[in-house]
This record gives structure tokens, C-alpha cells and sequence, in this order.
């Protein structure tokens, strides 16, 4: 049975018993209202219902355009009718400020990941340099994200691709501004958290949360909470994940730089030139070679 | 009708005799592109008709000049847009904007989507990557009429990336079509 039987708000039907019902169950969801206070329960549409319902569908339904109106059967009433909806939890989208440890890595940071690895310092210094182009936080102090609607589709099940298409497509892509990736994490939390940061890459390595296992953590949640640290963190996620990235690790120890990439980047690495770089990073790194000594007889 | 269509081929033939326009890494274009670290490499060539006349749009592909902004991106994108004989450069992908956290991997279509106030809007459709998965994006310009000369169409560009649907122009002239992301 249908909560409500035709439209509620900003030029709807307005049918008295519709009304109450949507007033009801936006008092019910008061938490998602604020700064506003819940509607008055009157049957009858006013601007502070309408400002009610559209606040509650840019928090609480996460809709990319709310529009004032709760129509029977689309999105906003589906979540009007929950009994609660909870709010993410994780710090990252709790906290307001964020202090990871100063400093950058350093080079006992890299001999050290070299030695887990069994790789030159310099080979993975020089993926570094290569993979982490972007600053590893954020102005605010939150660790860079890159968000893929195309991995919140398929950890949903497609459940929000009609409704929010710019969170949830089956179709990679429509990143849009850097500054709009956190904004599109938290919209996408609001359905499914643990499914929304699952569908971010993180920190200085860009790791996606979906991996967090091969990064050497049991949960999403736990790998975030790393991603915030420190960048050394990263590093360490990073030599997690390595080993765990079929033909990394022998073509990071065999110095081949294609091999390497091919596995780390995809397909995609030549077209963005990323094994020519990492062998000049390399180059550059490493002291050079002494020639063989000539073998006098 | 045979007239525009022996301007359009006209047009492509200039293209591709245009000098250096079919040699990468033309140093000719550096000049239109200030933000690139080298000469921009050749990407495609491809002329797009108008409403009123052509427009011939040389597509190039560069990394980006040391303190440019990059934050995921390795390669940009510009076009040398040729009109009357009038050259423009004009960076689509990659710079600060709704591009800005792509790897531009190359022009992949482009066409007429349109026009918003009489002024022409042009579709493009690049083949670009992220750190983590390769995708379409969905770019528009349109032509500043007074001062005859083409810009990006950010909210157009912003609007596109958050309606559902697969890249293409078709998409691109249906979704602008409506009157929104203006």
C-alpha cells in the first residue's frame, strides 16, 4: 500500500491526509532537518513544509537537485517511510577537523617499504614520485580522494543508478571538481556507507577502499581511518598492496618498468606515458653505475 | 546542399594540409598553448559544421607545464580551433574546471550539439582516465558571439556529468536539448 496517494509539496496535489502523512514523517526524521525545525502537523502546504522536504531530500535522500515535492512512489518518500535513518558514521565524515601527522615520507620511509618489498629504495621511490603527482591530503587535512560512481553501482546493485545517477552509474566517469569528490562520498554514504567508501581511491597512492584487504586491513572502515594518519600510512597500505597486484612485485624488483605499470595502472599506462616516467624517476634516483672493469688477461 | 558539403570537404582537406597539421609535436601550436611543458603532440583532426559555415578543430594532447595544477592528471587536451582564418588554441580537458581530475587520452568525436541564445555549442567527446578506470568524457564549447572566439561551457560540461546515460553526441543534444545545464 502506497504511504501517501498523489503528491506532497511545491505544486503537488497537496491532498490533506497526504500532507499530515509527509509532515508526520518529516517530524519523525527531524535530525535530517537542521538548521530547520520540524512542520507544523496542519494538513496544509506551506513554505516551511516545502523548505522542510527539501532539506530532507538534499541531506537524508542525498538527491543531487532537490525539488520540494515527495511524489508516492519515488525516492524521498522511500526514505520518509524508514523508521531511521542513520547518518555515516565513520570520522571521516564526522569529524570537523582533520590533523594527519606533518611531513612527507622520507628516505628511511622508503628503504624500509624496500626491504619489505625486497626492491631497490630507489624503484619504489621512483613509483612514488610517479603515483603520487597529487598531494596525498587535502586543504582541510582529509586525505585526497578520488570518487568512482561506477564501483557504488555495482557494490549497490544498481539500487540507486534511476535516482542518482551522478553517484551511481554504471558508466565510469562524470568525476567533475576535485572539491566535489568529498561531497559525492558523503551523498553516497547517506545510502550506503560502507558501500561509498569502498568506491573512493585514497591518499598519496590512490588505493580503492574496495581493496583495502590486499592493503593489509579487515575493513574499509579501518583502511580510511589509516588513509587519515599519515602518509606514511600510505606507504605502508601501498606496500601492502603490491604483493597482492598480480605481476607488481617481480617487475617492480626486475626494475621493468612497463611490467610494472601495465600491472598497477591498467591497460592505460602507456597512453599515459606512466612506465617512461617511473624509469626516469628511477634515472634520476639512482646513482649510476660504475662501468665493469675491463678483465685484463 | 552539395555547396556546404564541398565546404565541409574543403575544410577537411585545409585541416589536413593546414602547416604542420599532421606532424607531432608541432612546435606551431606552442604558442596557443602557453600551459604545455613541450609542444603539444597531434591528436585528430576533424571539422564540425555549423549552423552558418564550419568550423575545423585540430585536437592535441600535452602534459602539462610544471605548476600547473595536476592532481590526477598526466596529459591534457586542446584544440586549435581554425575559423575564418582565425587560429585559436583553447585547453578542454585537464586544466582547473570540470575536467580538471582527468588524464586526457584523446579526442574521440565531435559534433554541432546545438545552440543556447544563438550561440553555437560544440559536443566532445574524450576518451580519458582516472587513477583507477578509463571513461568517456562529455566536454562542451560554445562560441562567445561578441567576441568571436570559442570558450568552455563549464555548466553545460558540470551538468552532463551527473545525468545518467552512456557519453555520446545523440546524448549530448538530447540532455542540452531541454533547456537544461545553462
Amino acid at each position: 500500500m502506497d504511504v501517501i496517494s498523489a503528491s506532497v509539496g511545491d505544486g503537488g496535489k497537496n491532498i490533506e491526509a497526504d500532507v499530515k502523512t509527509v509532515q508526520n514523517l518529516l517530524t519523525r526524521h527531524v535530525m535530517w532537518l537542521v538548521p530547520l525545525m520540524a512542520p507544523a502537523v496542519t494538513g496544509k502546504v506551506d513554505v516551511g513544509t516545502v523548505m522542510c522536504i527539501r532539506q530532507f531530500q538534499d541531506t537524508a535522500a542525498a538527491l543531487l537537485h532537490p525539488d520540494g515535492v515527495v511524489s508516492p512512489h519515488g525516492f524521498t518518500i522511500k526514505q520518509l517511510a524508514r523508521p531511521m535513518i542513520p547518518p555515516p558514521s565513520h570520522p571521516i565524515f564526522t569529524q570537523s577537523k582533520f590533523t594527519p601527522a606533518p611531513g612527507g615520507l622520507t628516505k628511511a620511509d622508503f628503504d624500509a617499504a624496500a626491504k619489505t618489498l625486497g626492491c631497490e629504495s630507489a624503484a619504489i621511490q621512483a613509483v612514488a614520485q610517479v603515483e603520487t603527482q597529487q598531494a596525498a591530503f587535502d586543504a582541510l587535512g582529509r586525505p585526497t580522494i578520488l570518487y568512482e560512481r561506477h564501483y557504488f553501482s555495482g557494490f549497490t546493485k544498481d539500487a540507486y543508478d534511476a535516482t542518482h545517477p551522478d553517484i551511481s552509474n554504471p558508466v565510469s566517469g562524470g568525476y567533475g571538481l576535485f572539491s566535489a569528490q568529498y561531497p559525492k562520498l558523503h551523498r553516497a554514504a547517506v545510502l550506503d556507507e560502507t558501500a561509498a567508501l569502498k568506491s573512493a581511491s585514497w591518499g598519496a597512492f590512490q588505493i580503492m577502499g574496495a581493496n583495502f584487504q590486499e592493503a593489509g586491513f579487515t575493513s574499509v572502515g579501518d583502511f580510511v581511518t589509516a588513509m587519515m594518519q599519515s602518509e606514511k600510512r600510505h606507504l605502508d597500505a601501498f606496500v601492502s598492496f603490491i604483493p597482492n597486484k598480480p605481476g607488481a612485485l617481480p617487475a617492480l624488483k626486475a626494475l621493468n618498468w612497463a611490467g610494472f605499470a601495465q600491472a598497477y595502472n591498467g591497460d592505460g599506462y602507456a597512453a599515459n606515458a606512466y612506465d617512461t616516467k617511473m624509469a626516469n624517476a628511477y634515472n634520476a634516483l639512482s646513482p649510476p653505475k660504475p662501468p665493469p672493469h675491463a678483465v685484463k688477461k | 546542399m552539395i555547396r556546404p558539403l564541398f565546404r565541409l570537404l574543403a575544410l577537411l582537406a585545409m585541416l589536413a594540409a593546414a602547416p604542420g597539421g599532421a606532424v607531432a609535436g608541432d612546435a606551431g601550436y606552442a604558442a596557443l598553448f602557453p600551459q604545455a611543458a613541450g609542444p603539444p603532440v597531434l591528436d585528430k583532426s576533424v571539422a564540425v559544421a555549423l549552423t552558418a559555415g564550419q568550423v575545423g578543430l585540430i585536437s592535441v594532447r600535452f602534459a602539462p607545464a610544471p605548476g600547473q595544477s595536476q592532481m590526477f592528471n598526466s596529459f591534457w587536451c586542446g584544440l586549435v580551433i581554425k575559423s575564418a582564418g582565425h587560429a585559436q588554441g583553447l585547453v578542454v580537458v585537464g586544466e582547473p574546471g570540470p575536467t580538471e581530475t582527468l588524464s586526457c587520452l584523446g579526442l574521440q568525436a565531435a559534433g554541432m550539439i546545438g545552440s543556447l541564445g544563438g550561440a553555437p555549442r560544440i559536443g566532445l567527446l574524450y576518451k580519458a582516465s582516472s587513477p583507477n578506470a578509463e571513461s568517456i568524457a562529455a566536454v562542451v564549447i560554445t562560441l562567445d558571439t561578441k567576441a568571436g572566439i570559442w570558450k568552455n561551457d563549464d555548466p553545460a560540461t558540470n551538468y552532463l556529468t551527473g545525468i545518467a546515460g552512456t557519453p555520446s553526441l545523440d546524448w549530448m543534444r538530447h540532455a542540452l536539448g531541454h533547456g537544461d545545464g545553462d
